[in-house]
């Protein structure tokens, strides 16, 4: 990856969500810690202020591996830059990328919906560029379809050397030709099919159903 | 018999977290010993024989 700018952002995003990893460490020891001294005297747990301070601590380590299912995502996502080749696997990949991603989507109330696969096919690319591809189709869909809408995206078994991605949407009732016509006229549209062109992928809009299909070999 | 006392290292630099974590398994009746970075980690293993050695692996230094 060549982009100085964004080598820089993950790079230090990559530092602060290890340190964000050992601060969420402490406050789930700390409830733990908490958790075992109640526990260990039954007198306390006996009454109303027991248990509702055993309340409190559910909700803190609750929201504490919440916190590190994100920490630990996004940690691993910025690490995406250290090299510029990897194996990637497609679902794994995907579904990795579409929980950090969700929230995106979701604000404009669309819904992301990824389909498991028995067995999901492998590249090697460069991960950067290649979830930056994923992502784009995902907001160019987002960016033509409405609230409610549902965008599902299927890893389909591997036949022959290309590997496809396929985004479809549903529950909407815009005609998918005016879809279409407008995400071929996105910018983000024709900086999705310059990644590809990098790293020897494509993209294509479909009709029935609307959506896209990535393909790379 | 008398109850097998399991002994265990903690070597990690995070202060809090490493005393919260030895405070957890004392009450749960581990001998716990603490070190703050690899070198006194190697000395203590030197000292005493310990059945689990919990280690960072990144520990600044």
């Amino acid at each position: 990856m060549n982009n100085n700018s964004d080598w820089f952002l993950c790079k230090v995003t990559a530092s602060v969500t290890h340190e964000m990893q050992n601060i969420l460490a402490i406050i789930k020891e700390n409830a733990g810690l908490m958790e075992d001294i109640l526990y260990m005297s039954q007198e306390n747990l006996s009454d109303s202020s027991g248990s509702r301070l055993l309340g409190c601590i559910k909700s803190i380590k609750k929201q504490a591996y919440r916190g590190v299912e994100f920490t630990s995502g996004l940690n691993r996502f910025s690490h995406i830059v250290d090299h510029a080749q990897t194996h990637i696997n497609l679902l794994d990949t995907a579904k990795k990328l579409i929980f950090l991603i969700q929230r995106i989507v979701n604000q404009k109330g669309i819904q992301l919906l990824i389909e498991d696969c028995e067995k999901s096919p492998s590249v090697t690319s460069d991960p950067f560029l290649f979830q930056k591809a994923i992502y784009l189709c995902i907001e160019c869909l987002a960016e033509v379809l409405q609230a409610k809408a549902v965008i599902r995206i299927v890893i389909p078994a591997v036949s022959g050397s290309l590997k496809k991605v396929v985004f479809e949407s549903s529950n909407h009732d815009i005609p998918p030709s005016l879809c279409s016509n407008k995400i071929s006229l996105l910018p983000k549209w024709l900086e999705t099919t310059e990644i590809c062109n990098q790293i020897s992928a494509n993209v294509e809009i479909t009709t029935k159903p609307f959506g896209i299909i990535f393909s790379i070999k | 018999m008398s109850k097998k006392i399991i002994k265990v290292l903690l070597v990690d630099d995070e202060d809090d977290f490493v005393s919260t974590l030895a405070e957890r398994l004392e009450l749960r009746e581990y001998y716990v010993k603490i070190a703050k970075d690899g070198e006194s980690g190697i000395s203590k293993v030197s000292d005493i024989s310990f059945d689990i050695v919990i280690l960072d692996l990144m520990m600044p230094g």
